[in-house]
């Protein structure tokens, strides 16, 4: 009985997995990568920035499903269609409109990285800068409180480009997985 | 500016209806939350819509340039090439800052001199963008 019962949650922990391929397949390339990282001793800063990296990856893999699919290994892909080639033609344009979105995203990563490298610098200038001695009773400098708020700035910016990154990648990986499925 | 704008219009556009679909899908078994969800999702779009056309037609306020920020910003760009390498972002944030205000500032210009012409003068204007 309790073999049993044991059995029907590994069932279903297995049939979640498979059923939110979209955020699995996510999640493990990131984690992949982490422990790659880490066991190869890299430095932290270094697996942070290949964080960045990750909406591109997902692209790829996107579009190594629809090359998968266009061979002949997705028997739902294909049922989809009426004929093979209107299924060919489909998985042509897929992989055309992946590869230009990748272009988007490439751009957009290299805009984020900018942004959290700028980031740091202003954190670390406004550091410098707040640990300089000040007359008591008077109010912090505009080189000060300017840096912050253009680390303000670029934090909302990030978060904006973060989001419009990720969500492109998301959508069009589970759009891939759902047709493949 | 009014790329940045664009930005956010599509970013809220983004986050809300993925926020609608979960939570959506959550509240599934409950009638009256779904239906007020449903709500939000169908006013979403067109709420976007109406903050972008507004934006496109009527231009977004622009925050008047501070020579002190934008000198700031320029120096913690060439300290971010220093340290990461790569070249100086041109046009960098304050230069765009800078000549999107000088732009708005130009084309307010423009709408006053089309209202009244007569008492409109040129050089003053020239000379405050200078």
């Amino acid at each position: 009985m309790q073999a049993a019962a044991h059995l029907g949650w590994e069932t279903g922990f297995v049939h979640g997995l498979r059923m939110h391929l979209n955020i699995v397949i996510p999640v493990a390339t990131f984690l992949v990568k982490v422990l790659v990282r880490v066991f190869s001793r890299d430095e932290i800063a270094e697996v942070l920035r290949s964080f960045a990296n990750l909406p591109l990856e997902l692209m790829l893999i996107a579009m190594s499903f629809v090359l998968g699919a266009l061979s002949g290994l997705s028997e739902s892909y294909i049922g989809k269609f009426e004929k093979q080639s209107d299924a060919d033609l489909f998985a042509v344009l897929l992989i055309i409109g992946i590869f230009l979105l990748s272009i988007v995203i490439n751009r957009l990563t290299r805009f984020v990285r900018i942004l959290f490298e700028k980031l740091f610098v202003a954190f670390k200038q406004y550091r410098q800068l707040a640990a300089q001695p000040r007359i008591p009773g008077t109010v912090p400098s505009v080189t000060v409180t300017g840096r912050v708020l253009w680390a303000m700035a670029y934090c909302i910016l990030l978060v904006m480009m973060l989001t419009l990154n990720i969500g492109i990648s998301f959508i069009t990986l589970a759009y891939i997985l759902h047709l493949i499925q | 500016m009014l790329l940045y704008t664009c930005l956010t219009v599509l970013t809220v556009l983004f986050l809300a209806i993925a926020t609608s679909y979960m939570i959506l899908r959550v509240v599934a078994p409950e009638p009256e939350l779904r239906k007020f969800f449903l709500v939000l999702i169908i006013l979403t779009p067109p709420i976007a819509a109406f903050a972008f056309l507004r934006v496109l037609f009527s231009g977004p306020r622009t925050i008047p340039y501070s020579e002190e920020l934008g000198k700031i910003e320029d120096e913690i760009e060439s300290e971010r090439a220093t340290i990461f390498g790569g070249k100086i972002m041109r046009p960098s944030f304050s230069e765009r800052w800078k000549i999107s205000y000088l732009y708005a500032i130009e084309r307010s210009a423009a709408a006053a001199a089309k209202l009244d012409p007569s008492s409109f003068d040129r050089s003053l204007w020239i000379g405050h963008l200078r």
